[in-house]
């Protein structure tokens, strides 16, 4: 191994490094205790419609949002219950738990615990229209 | 770099004299790197993602080790085959898939395993599979390895497969954004043995046509030769071959088919590598202000997750992570760690387009040799015969007409 080879990968490593953990910190819920599948599939709803509705710069603050800031005087605007927020981050493609989000637009399945319109995209007419191919399949 | 090295390229073999020292002295820094980036990753994905996330590095880490040890690569074995007529590559391969689909078929027949649905690598067998299939078949011989190769060979420490994998996250990327026309192309839609036929007869006919192909290919080198390489073949080496290689075929193709089961069982879903790909690149597209989110692939649910979630809670990025410091860790503790490393500008340019075309017709196809051959066979899905079928046929393509025609042997 050459002086310069080693250089190229401990960069490599490096960069891969510093965009992996910058990612993670993005989107990493520290006060958050780890979550159950079952659950995530809920939490999302909440993600997910905060995520495209008010983004925020870090990602961070959305996640927090309903499951650790300090009561607000002001009506929740996501209505889920808190206990679905003690969820996982972790999620694989095609689990169980994400047959509802994977429905195919010919029969809609409902999601296991949060009302279907708020889960992923807030036009349903896309949500439609991009779930058609986004079975297991998308996933290999 | 010691002398007795051999070119990383080239099939994994430790001769007598080069592997005395079981931590040879001018790879203890990639091993001490990628041993303690090993160590890091594991521990944040323990600490802030969970157990399984953990688990599922570590089996990454595993088959970064396999592959490695036992080259265990589809492209040098189909060229192998089309070039030699030497099947021993390919019959490694049907075994490791036959192994794999006697555990997947029961599995996935079951209504859940331990409480948790599992899910096979099922997909519409159609046009998309067909074209991206065989496109891919056509990098995978530019670029000289397929998803699992790159990524092992990265580990290795290979700077043209470092090349490309920037491409190939490229055409991931960019397949994302056609997947939709793709699929509006004639399909026969997902195919599945174990539901069509149930565990015990699916198995039967999967294995039954894995043996035909098997006896094929076995049939073909012994008409070429006269005599067929045994499996269990592997280079003489002197002890510690479990640390530091080479592993037979055979073994390679036991304890990956066993990995993928248990990827099965811990992640829920089969092995699969270049999902990955197409998120990393969309990813890092959206820290350069590309609004890939709007897209429609990307705003779809597991896919929009995924996008908006870290990448470590991503199954399939976190075990090419773990697969890549595996065998780099692999290759350092054999002191095969960035040998034979000459590489003349074509090459790159070979990398490059070969990633692209990987990366794209992974992405249309629904997986690479693992995801789509691999694991679409053992989980009884047509797409996966189809998509084997057809990226053969690129493979032979390239093979015989565009690398002599591009004077690249």
């Amino acid at each position: 191994m050459t002086q310069r080879h080693t250089l190229l990968f401990g960069t490599v490593l490096a960069v891969a490094g510093t965009a992996i953990a910058a990612d993670h910190i993005a989107h990493w819920k520290p006060s958050a205790p780890r979550r159950s599948i079952a659950t995530e599939a809920a939490s999302d709803s909440t993600r997910g419609a905060g995520a495209h509705a008010t983004p925020s710069a870090s990602g961070v603050s959305d996640t927090l949002g309903a499951s650790s800031a300090s009561p607000s005087p002001a009506p929740a605007p996501v209505a889920v219950p808190p206990v679905e927020e003690e969820g996982i981050i972790e999620f694989s493609p095609c689990s169980a738990s994400m047959d509802g989000l994977m429905a195919a637009p010919v029969s809609p399945a409902p999601a296991p615990v949060a009302p279907a319109p708020a889960l992923v995209a807030p036009a349903p007419e896309a949500e439609e229209e991009i779930i058609e191919f986004a079975p297991c399949a998308a996933a290999f | 770099m010691s002398s007795n090295k051999l070119p990383f390229g080239a099939p994994f073999q430790a001769s007598a004299d080069s592997v005395p020292s079981p931590f040879p002295q001018s790879d203890r820094l990639p091993a001490f790197v990628a041993g303690g980036a090993a160590l890091a990753l594991f521990a944040v994905l323990f600490i802030t993602v969970g157990t399984r996330q953990a688990w599922l590095f570590l089996v990454g880490m595993l088959l970064g080790v396999t592959l490695l040890y036992a080259s265990f690569g589809f492209t040098g074995g189909w060229r192998r085959l089309v070039l030699e007529r030497r099947s021993r590559a390919l019959r490694a391969q049907l075994l490791m898939v036959g192994l794999a689909a006697t555990a997947f078929f029961p599995l996935l027949a079951a209504p859940s395993v331990g409480g948790k649905a599992l899910v096979g690598a099922l997909a519409p067998a159609g046009v998309a599979v067909a074209v991206g299939a065989f496109v891919f078949g056509i990098g995978m011989q530019l670029a000289g390895g397929c998803g699992s190769g790159t990524l092992f060979t990265i580990g290795g420490g290979s700077k043209r497969m470092l090349a490309t994998l920037t491409t190939f996250v490229l055409g991931a990327l960019i397949g994302t954004a056609h997947l939709g026309w793709w699929l509006s192309l004639p399909s026969l839609g997902n195919v599945s043995l174990v539901k069509e036929l149930g565990a015990p007869v699916g198995i039967a006919v999967t294995l039954a046509a894995l043996t035909v192909v098997y006896g094929l290919a076995r049939h073909c080198e012994k008409k070429a030769h006269g005599a067929i390489e045994p499996l269990g073949m592997v280079a003489p080496a002197p002890g510690r071959r479990l640390l530091q290689g080479p592993w037979s075929l055979l073994t390679a193709a036991v304890v990956l088919a066993a990995l993928n089961v248990v990827t099965l069982l811990i992640a829920g879903h089969p092995w699969s590598i270049t999902y990955a790909f197409g998120l990393w690149g969309a990813k890092i597209a959206q820290a350069f202000g590309f609004a890939v989110s709007d897209w429609p692939f990307w705003q779809a649910g597991y896919n929009a997750r995924a996008l908006n979630s870290s990448v470590l809670a991503d199954t399939t990025s976190v075990m090419n992570f773990g697969l890549m410091l595996g065998s780099a860790l692999a290759a350092a503790l054999a002191g095969k760690f960035a040998v034979g490393q000459s590489i003349p500008l074509r090459g790159y340019a070979t990398a490059l387009i070969g990633g692209l075309l990987m990366g794209y017709g992974a992405r249309v196809s629904f997986g690479c040799n693992i995801g789509a051959l691999f694991s679409g066979i053992a989980s009884g899905s047509l797409h996966g015969w189809l998509w084997f079928a057809c990226a053969f046929a690129g493979s032979w393509l390239c093979v015989r007409i565009i690398r002599p025609a591009l004077k690249l042997d």
